[in-house]
């Protein structure tokens, strides 16, 4: 009838008033900040201000919004909300948020665009296949046509 | 044989019961050694390199961060095993270290166990905690390549060893010690306040080599001393002081 209720925790675990900024991110410009030159890091970088020259990172690359990047930019991954005029070579994901606005070829492993986002310049991904029955003839045609040629050199030679 | 620093701030009733335990513990121990009080004019490499001609094998620190920096950025150049026995408030360091702050500090020392640790180095100087420019109208380059530019005022701050806290907006930004490169914080000025000035987000930079300059003279302050300079290089130097750290370390 009287059962004992399961202790309240007196003080429950509140969130931390103090966040602590994400240790794994390396390299941070800042609004204000210019960069110039050939900037290149180890870790991640998050870029709020103004690049100009290469960006050129292992790992993940973030552009905020307002953020513009006039230069090359090579990263493992990257998350673009800002402005990019240059090529950029992607390695695994590149995702453009709304605000993005990207002025140069890109090329990477994954793309994914969200509604709003510009892009102007040639994109190049790997693995696209896409052949039609007449282009496929063909390639057979050009692969049976190289057996035969290099056969019919291997018996000249095998007669001389 | 072990020669101890006593910071001057020691000589306080407050801290009388700490430094005897330590002492007990040090004698039990077996490391109790020469006490040598630090005065605010005394030359801590002079007094070192002294020991060090007369035969000894270790210079223990014991006082706060401060301390700490006032020695090691004279002593650094010495080539002798260093240790660190944090008393009172104002120890950072020793948490990055993983020495605790009190008597448990001398079990520490006593277990020996030795890391080589990277420091600062500007303009012939160097630096183990932190090197704090104020709010200057400066150009930053780093590591012969990119130049770090801003319209107005910053203030920058490289840490070394010293955990790094801007307060303001409840972030802490986390530094990495004896990572192999030094971290700079940039923080722009954006305007005046009423009572101070407003600042913007800090940028991060990791870099081993920077040069800071100016048109005019600007204040440095590194390990609690002042100069005024127009230009200066800060490097990393690898591997510069070996010290006696506890398992707990940071790094």
């Amino acid at each position: 009838m009287f059962q004992k209720s399961t202790p309240e925790l007196s003080n429950p675990i509140r969130e931390s008033d103090t966040k602590h900024v994400q240790d794994d991110v390396e390299t941070v410009v800042g609004p204000s900040v210019k960069v110039e030159g050939d900037f290149a890091s180890e870790g991640n970088i998050v870029v709020k201000g103004i690049v100009s020259g290469s960006v050129k990172t292992s790992k993940t690359l973030t552009v905020e919004d307002g953020a513009k990047i006039f230069a090359n930019v090579s990263a493992g991954d990257a998350v673009v909300s800002g402005g990019i005029r240059g090529n950029v070579k992607i390695g695994g994901r590149l995702e453009l948020t709304e605000t993005a606005q990207i002025q140069g070829d890109v090329n990477c492993g994954i793309l994914s665009v969200a509604p709003g986002a510009l892009m102007q310049g040639k994109i190049t991904m790997k693995g696209v296949n896409l052949k039609d029955e007449a282009s496929e003839k063909q390639d057979k045609k050009r692969i049976s046509l190289g057996r035969t040629l290099s056969k019919a050199e291997e018996e000249e030679n095998t007669a001389e | 044989m072990y020669v101890y620093l006593y910071d001057n701030f020691l000589r306080q009733k407050k801290y009388d019961s700490t430094i005897k335990a330590m002492e007990t513990r040090l004698t039990d121990f077996g490391i109790a050694g020469k006490i040598i009080r630090l005065q605010n004019f005394t030359d801590a490499k002079a007094i070192i390199e002294d020991e060090i001609k007369k035969g000894v094998s270790g210079i223990i620190i014991v006082g706060n961060d401060s301390t700490f920096g006032h020695v090691l950025s004279r002593a650094a150049t010495c080539d002798v095993l260093f240790g660190f026995l944090p008393v009172g408030s104002g120890n950072q360091i020793a948490e990055v270290l993983g020495i605790p702050v009190g008597v448990e500090a001398c079990d520490i020392l006593s277990k020996r166990r030795k890391v080589k640790l990277d420091v600062g180095w500007f303009n012939n100087r160097y630096f183990v905690s932190k090197l704090y420019i104020p709010p200057s109208k400066i150009t930053v380059e780093y590591d012969e390549k990119f130049k770090v530019s801003t319209k107005d005022k910053v203030e920058l701050v490289v840490c070394n060893l010293q955990p790094f806290e801007w307060k303001g907006k409840g972030q802490i930004h986390i530094i990495h010690p004896q990572d192999g490169k030094l971290e700079a914080f940039l923080r722009p000025v954006t305007g005046k306040g009423i009572f101070k000035d407003k600042y913007e987000e800090p940028s991060i930079f990791p870099f081993q080599e920077m040069i800071v300059s100016s048109r005019k003279p600007f204040t440095v302050e590194a390990d609690g001393k002042q100069s005024k300079e127009t230009k200066i290089k800060i490097k990393l130097a690898r591997k510069r002081v070996e010290m006696v750290v506890g398992r707990e370390r940071k790094f």
